[in-house]
């Protein structure tokens, strides 16, 4: 039962742990008040509460009947103004920016309208001061704690789960094994990651002879398209699935005559023009700052950065492999086509993949 | 005013409550919990709102989230936009992406509540970490509030969840980044990583799925167990009452506060109201997320300087801190640089908030309850443990944002990644040290308070010629306050016989220094591995807290001031 009595001045016992420094605590000083509340001297209490005061003057309680009547009156006016705003302005007006004004602000001078005329009202007409209540000794006391234990140890005792062995075991394989169905059912989620562990290059939607298109217009990629320096993001002809926009995305750079330092990247190119997967791999960001001079890419997620005239080699961050590079070349017109799919997974790694 | 109430008969108004009243405890018998309900004590700091801002910005949180859901399609069936925000007319985008324009351009209000549900779920989160912070560093988490403590670590995590699944909900070109990386960071799992994203996204990133799925996932699973858990805690908090800082007249066996009813109910009444209307302006006059600059989400596409919302911040700045570390063996590969900031550190530090009660009783051995609020000085391997995890925590938050910060000062980038590496190895020792520097500076501070008492100013020339300063005594209330502060002390449980407890020391914290002594004795008996390692912490944890030297004036004055005489002499 709480007890709602005058202070105690010391620490009274051991019941929250024996290993509590006893503890000297004096009143507080009304003149020493550090916390808000306002804790009244003791000596003043005998019994109840430790002090029960209104607002005594009767003039200053009105008045601050009057600041929260205010106070809530202007939560009055501006829920008022919200349900005009939300019927009078109209959402197309500067892209339903002034409809948000209105609306947000009168809802907020609402609200904190209305929360400071509850906490003007609790501050200034509601008694202060505080109360003192014991703390519960939440734990039992030690022949309950027995009790307890011993229903429940005879509980086991009755069901026997000591001596029916054979109940146990087949008790515990049973309930091991009911979730599992639970489980299998959440196979059907998707499909299994069968290709995409054989590292089939295919899955990124480049087929052998697949035309370099666009991201943007579609059309065909040309040998001349593509300035010196320049770089544009390619996908296989007729990609549709999102499945294929996530994985296919790849880049045409073309360098400068002689500026490949790569033997095999020129040959998996073509007229300096060399294709790579944009998909990082490190977190599967698609990458896309180039930078001309250095011809370093730059994934701008995690800022792995690639040397594309080498391989598309590591020079910094946390990506671990170079991208992986599409054979391109140009039929008799000019068009970039890919020789084959890629030659391995792009994107991130994983545990399959080797 | 009872008088007249005696003679006068009860209004309508009181008949009718009392009425009620009996009518549910008739059929519930809930007069005995409502009176003890009304007359639960809440002690009174400004800290203490901190968890009351958490819990209000989750009742906001639902209230919006439930009106965004009647609009929101959660599906990513392509559609062409044609509704009123003319730079996407015409575009074609996923159903996710077109209702979530369709919600911030032609439904009244609609901006504004997306816009009070992203800034209230910030704000939830924010709250929640701070209120951490609070209940870390002041010990509230020690026995018997353990569990509520790891309760709230489960609703942390699961904020930033709920947050992470939320955010991604519109299928914009931010969000879709997002998504992207976490595809990621969960298919480096060893061994299963490649089959979980398989099935949880229905295959090959994005897929078809992952919207409807999240959407599932964001209204109901996550905040569901939220609901329960927050419950728990407050039950457990309303049940186990609430901490408080030492001071006159509090105890470890009392609760001194405002009641619940009516003074504390008002009160957290207006701090809902007051905290919705904080939001609520934020969200009037402060953009946040506008999804529709980003544009939908493209694969093939990604905009430099894409930060995700601050409580996702610290994972992306461990991701691109990481090295390009990658192992293959037997022809598998492990991708340390995803798994281990993706993965494996966040695991390892929510596992060190959930374990960190259990360890500290342990190196301790303080097994004691604790109603009463350390102050951070007085614990100083505590609070030097909170500065350094929140050193490390800050650098990474910070190393999320590289690129900002190197493209704001001109820095280059690689130089910034540098930098932040070494800091975040570097900085959270040297954080440490500092920290405990200063705690046991304070404690000093408060010791010599105890001992000299307070510098008037004014010198006096004693008969011999020398010169002193005159000190006053610490107003006794005050000096009261001080020594039941300081005086809780951990260093006695050092001590192999540990019924005895902390002899609090008082004012003169002189009890150090007997504590090696006593754990010395208890080596004659062989003791394992563990209990070895545990005598090393604690000593680590309790050592250099020296008692306050006297001073050269402390004899001179000690005739003035025979109540607060020292006795560390030795």
């Amino acid at each position: 039962v709480d007890r709602i009595e005058g202070m105690t001045t010391e620490d009274g016992g051991d019941v929250w742990g024996a290993d509590r420094p006893k503890r000297q605590i004096g009143r507080r000083n009304p003149q020493n008040v550090e916390h808000g509340g306002g804790l009244t001297p003791p000596d003043d209490t005998s019994g109840q509460d430790v002090a029960e005061q209104h607002a005594e003057d009767p003039v200053e309680e009105s008045f601050a009947e009057i600041q929260v009547a205010a106070l809530f009156g202007v939560g009055i006016l501006a829920t008022i103004f919200f349900l005009y705003a939300y019927f009078g302005i109209s959402i197309h007006d500067q892209l339903g920016q002034y409809s948000n004004y209105a609306l947000g602000g009168s809802l907020a001078i609402a609200l904190l309208a209305i929360g400071a005329g509850f906490i003007v009202w609790a501050k200034k007409l509601l008694p202060h001061g505080s109360v003192e209540q014991d703390r519960h000794d939440f734990h039992s006391l030690p022949e309950e704690e027995k009790e307890a234990e011993d229903t429940f140890l005879q509980g086991v005792d009755d069901m026997g789960l000591g001596r029916y062995k054979l109940l146990r075991r087949t008790l515990i394989g049973a309930l091991a094994l009911f979730p599992l169905p639970l489980v299998v059912m959440l196979r059907d989620l998707g499909p299994l990651p069968g290709r995409r562990l054989l590292g089939d290059g295919a899955i990124t939607g480049w087929k052998k002879n697949s035309r370099l298109v666009d991201l943007d217009t579609k059309l065909p990629v040309k040998l001349g398209d593509i300035e010196i320096g320049g770089i544009k993001t390619v996908m296989p002809e007729g990609f549709d699935s999102a499945e294929e926009m996530s994985l296919a995305p790849t880049m045409v750079i073309r360098f400068g005559p002689g500026e490949i330092k790569s033997a095999k990247e020129a040959n998996w190119g073509v007229n300096d023009h060399v294709a790579y997967s944009k998909i990082c791999t490190h977190a599967g960001c698609p990458i896309s700052l180039y930078e001309q001079q250095t011809h370093n890419l730059l994934c701008p997620c995690h800022q792995s950065t690639f040397d594309m005239s080498q391989d598309a080699k590591v020079i910094f961050g946390p990506a671990a492999r170079p991208l992986p590079q599409l054979r391109i070349a140009a039929d008799k017109e000019g068009y970039l086509y890919a020789v084959g799919p890629y030659s391995e997974p792009v994107g991130p790694s994983f545990w399959e993949r080797r | 005013m009872s008088s007249n109430r005696e003679v006068e008969k009860p209004s309508s108004a009181e008949t009718a409550t009392r009425g009620a009243l009996k009518a549910v405890d008739d059929r519930m018998g809930s007069a005995n919990f409502l009176k003890r309900s009304m007359d639960k004590v809440f002690p009174d700091h400004w800290s203490f709102m901190l968890g009351e801002i958490a819990l209000y910005s989750f009742v906001i949180l639902l209230l919006t989230g439930v009106y965004l859901t009647l609009f929101f399609h959660a599906s990513q069936r392509p559609v062409v936009y044609n509704g009123s925000y003319q730079p996407l007319r015409g575009v074609s985008m996923t159903d996710a992406y077109a209702s979530t324009l369709h919600i911030s351009f032609d439904v009244r209000g609609g901006l504004l509540m997306r816009q009070i549900h992203h800034w209230a779920a910030l704000i939830f989160t924010t709250s929640i970490v701070v209120h951490m912070f609070r209940v870390f560093f002041t010990g509230a988490f020690r026995k018997p509030r353990s569990v509520n403590w790891q309760i709230g670590g489960v609703l942390l995590i699961l904020a930033i969840l709920e947050g992470f699944a939320g955010y991604s909900l519109p299928d914009d070109l931010l969000s879709g980044t997002g998504l992207r990386i976490a595809y990621s960071v969960a298919e480096s799992i060893p061994v299963v990583g490649t089959y979980v994203v398989y099935f949880l996204f229905g295959g090959d990133y994005p897929g078809q799925d992952i919207i409807s799925r999240l959407f599932i996932i964001h209204v109901l699973l996550v905040p569901g167990i939220l609901l329960a858990l927050i419950g728990a805690h407050m039950m457990i908090l309303w049940h186990q009452k609430h901490t408080d800082f030492p001071g006159p007249g509090k105890t470890e066996q009392n609760v001194i506060g405002t009641k619940f009813y009516p003074t504390f109910f008002l009160k957290t009444n207006g701090f809902f109201f007051m905290v919705f209307g904080v939001i609520t302006a934020l969200s009037a006059f402060a953009t946040i997320n506008p999804v529709w600059l980003y544009g939908p989400y493209n694969p093939g596409q990604v905009s430099a300087g894409s930060q995700p919302d601050w409580y996702i911040l610290f994972l992306e700045g461990s991701l691109r801190m990481i090295p390009n570390w990658e192992t293959t063996i037997f022809h598998h590969t492990i991708s340390w640089n995803i798994l281990v900031p993706g993965v494996i550190l966040p695991g390892l530090m929510f596992n060190l908030i959930f374990a960190y009660p259990a360890l500290e009783a342990w190196v301790t051995k303080d097994k004691g309850y604790h109603n009463l609020l350390d102050r951070p000085r007085d614990v100083p391997v505590r609070t030097a443990l909170g500065v350094m995890s929140l050193t490390f925590y800050m650098i990474l938050v910070i190393a999320g944002a590289n690129d900002i910060l190197a493209s704001t000062f001109h820095w280059s980038l690689q130089a910034t990644t540098w930098v932040l590496r070494v800091l975040l190895i570097a900085l959270p020792p040297i954080a440490f040290k500092l920290t405990k520097r200063f705690c046991l500076g304070l404690q000093h501070h408060d010791e010599a308070l105890l001992h000299h008492g307070v510098e008037t100013g004014i010198i006096r020339r004693q008969p011999d010629g020398e010169y002193i300063e005159i000190e006053a005594d610490l107003p006794p209330e005050r000096a009261e306050v001080l020594a039941g502060q300081i005086g809780y002390d951990l260093h006695a449980h050092g001590a192999p016989a540990l019924t005895a407890g902390p002899n609090g020391h008082g004012a003169n914290g002189s009890s150090n220094g007997h504590s090696t002594a006593a754990s010395n004795g208890g080596l004659k008996k062989p003791i394992g591995l563990g209990e070895a390692t545990r005598r090393r912490l604690e000593s680590f944890w309790t050592e250099e807290r020296q008692p306050v030297p006297d001073q050269p004036t402390a004899e001179a004055h000690a005739a003035e001031l025979p109540a607060v005489e020292s006795n560390t002499g030795d």
